[in-house]
């Protein structure tokens, strides 16, 4: 049974890549210029080559470190403020607003702003941050809000220490949150990188040879990139899932 | 000698609680027997400091009370050693033992508690009140999920052991039954308002009352009538 439904999920996932590419090649064919559309087969060959030339694997290396950056540090920050947020009203009522005006202002504004501040190289970890901080510290917030108040007063009650209820109270309720914020911000921490990487030309990374690529209209290897990335943001979302499911065993069972 | 005295409660305009004393006596079992609703589960509230917004006085609270709430409120993805464990910072393994086994939980003491019955969890969180070691022990209809023949047995176990170790115990109940064979004092309470409407001294021995004794509905015939 578990067996008939994996292999379902297998080929109706494989049935959507396969609508995507049979579109796109008769798009190719129908546009009929390579400069414009190339066709999948040409991009493949484009793809085998950054792959087999090591270059596909050390620019996204250096995308991924930035991402992976600036989502820890949206992690420590978010959760930290999270907490504070979801512990105090006041403080909540006070930082939602900024946090709205944060999540509210366009990727590109932050991105003109920290070329100004910031050197090259700390850019996208920068924006990344600053992008994914706003939904770690409202899921986190609101997690700490829904925790069930009755088993807090039964923890203040028996003076119950702090640590401990962080432990045993909040930790259980504010994970469900977290691991769906960790999910949408995910895909987000790629795209938002290689946006950087394209406006801000670090000298390497995904969307610095992106952007060479638009450059010198070489249409095929700019796509070449654009399914490194999709490729990368699906495996590390089955990753995160696997990570999850193996460290939330204790809930779930 | 724990002293309440003229506790009022209101709820906006709504009266609850209506000059409200009682005495309660050290290492005696207190129960306090009302029809559902009529403001005891805020008395327990105002008594263990949950709620704060009354008038009245209360003197010779312990420092340390347990509650056991009537609703279970333990931690589901723990198992049931942990919920006990989870409100003590120094653990006392032999007191420990002791409860899982009087409230029949040794062979599920490692289960978490969101597999387990709403009988067993009512007998977990019971553990879990007497395992604090307070001086004071609310206990808020903490049989009502449980069956005849265990609540009956549970009952005998849990006065034995209150008895043992001279712990000053309220119950709040609706069930004349559960009062009468536990306790030393009953308090009847009239409602809406809640008010004390008279005070039962115990005299016979606990071990010679029974479930189906005629002083049970001596002590409650007005109700009844």
């Amino acid at each position: 049974m578990i067996k008939n439904n994996l292999i379902k999920t297998i080929i109706s996932r494989m049935s959507g890549i396969i609508i995507i590419i049979a579109a796109w090649h008769f798009l190719s064919v129908f546009i009929a210029d390579a400069f414009i559309l190339p066709s999948p087969a040409d991009v493949f060959v484009i793809l085998r080559k950054l792959i087999a030339s090591g270059s596909a694997f050390n620019e996204f290396k250096i995308t991924f470190i930035r991402s992976i950056a600036g989502l820890a540090i949206a992690l420590a920050a978010g959760i930290a403020a999270g907490v504070l947020l979801g512990l105090n009203k006041i403080v909540y009522d006070v930082f939602h607003t900024i946090i709205i005006f944060i999540q509210s202002t366009p990727a590109i504004a932050w991105i003109l702003l920290a070329i100004i501040w910031f050197s090259t190289e700390m850019v996208p970890v920068y924006v990344v941050a600053i992008a994914v901080v706003p939904i770690i510290t409202l899921n986190c917030a609101e997690g700490i809000l829904q925790t069930d108040r009755k088993i807090l007063e039964m923890a203040s009650l028996y003076k119950v220490k702090k640590m401990k209820v962080l432990r045993y109270i909040y930790l259980p309720a504010i994970t469900g949150y977290l691991i769906s914020a960790v999910k949408i911000s995910l895909g987000l921490t790629f795209r938002v990188a290689v946006m950087a990487e394209v406006l801000v030309h670090p000298g390497s990374g995904v969307g610095e040879k992106m952007n060479w690529a638009r450059i010198n209209i070489e249409t095929g290897e700019v796509l070449a990139w654009t399914i490194i990335i999709v490729a990368a943001t699906m495996i590390f979302d089955q990753i995160v899932n696997l990570i999850f499911k193996f460290s939330l065993r204790k809930y779930n069972d | 000698m724990i002293k309440i005295k003229n506790i009022c409660k209101n709820f906006g305009e709504l009266e609850v609680l209506k000059n409200i004393s009682l005495e309660i006596r050290p290492g005696k079992i207190t129960a306090i027997w009302g029809p559902s609703g009529c403001g005891k589960t805020t008395l327990f509230n105002i008594l263990s400091g949950l709620e704060k917004n009354f008038t009245g006085s209360i003197d010779g609270l312990p420092e340390k009370i347990s509650y056991c709430f009537q609703e279970d409120r333990l931690l589901n993805h723990e198992s049931v050693c942990k919920n006990l464990k989870f409100i003590r910072d120094i653990q006392d393994k032999e007191l420990l033992q002791n409860l899982l086994h009087i409230f029949r939980l040794d062979d599920i003491k490692n289960k978490k508690v969101k597999h387990l019955s709403g009988g067993q969890k009512q007998r977990v969180s019971i553990a879990r009140a007497l395992y604090f070691g307070s001086g004071l022990l609310l206990l808020d209809e903490p049989f009502k999920s449980l069956d005849l023949e265990l609540k009956l047995r549970i009952l005998k176990d849990l006065t034995a052991f209150q008895q043992k170790h001279k712990i000053t115990v309220m119950l709040i109940t609706h069930d004349a039954q559960e009062a009468y064979l536990m306790a030393d004092t009953i308090f009847t309470l009239n409602e809406k308002p809640c008010s004390v409407r008279d005070c039962h001294e115990l005299k016979t021995k606990k071990i010679s009352r029974t479930p189906f004794d005629s002083q049970i509905s001596g002590i409650f015939r007005d109700y009844y009538l």
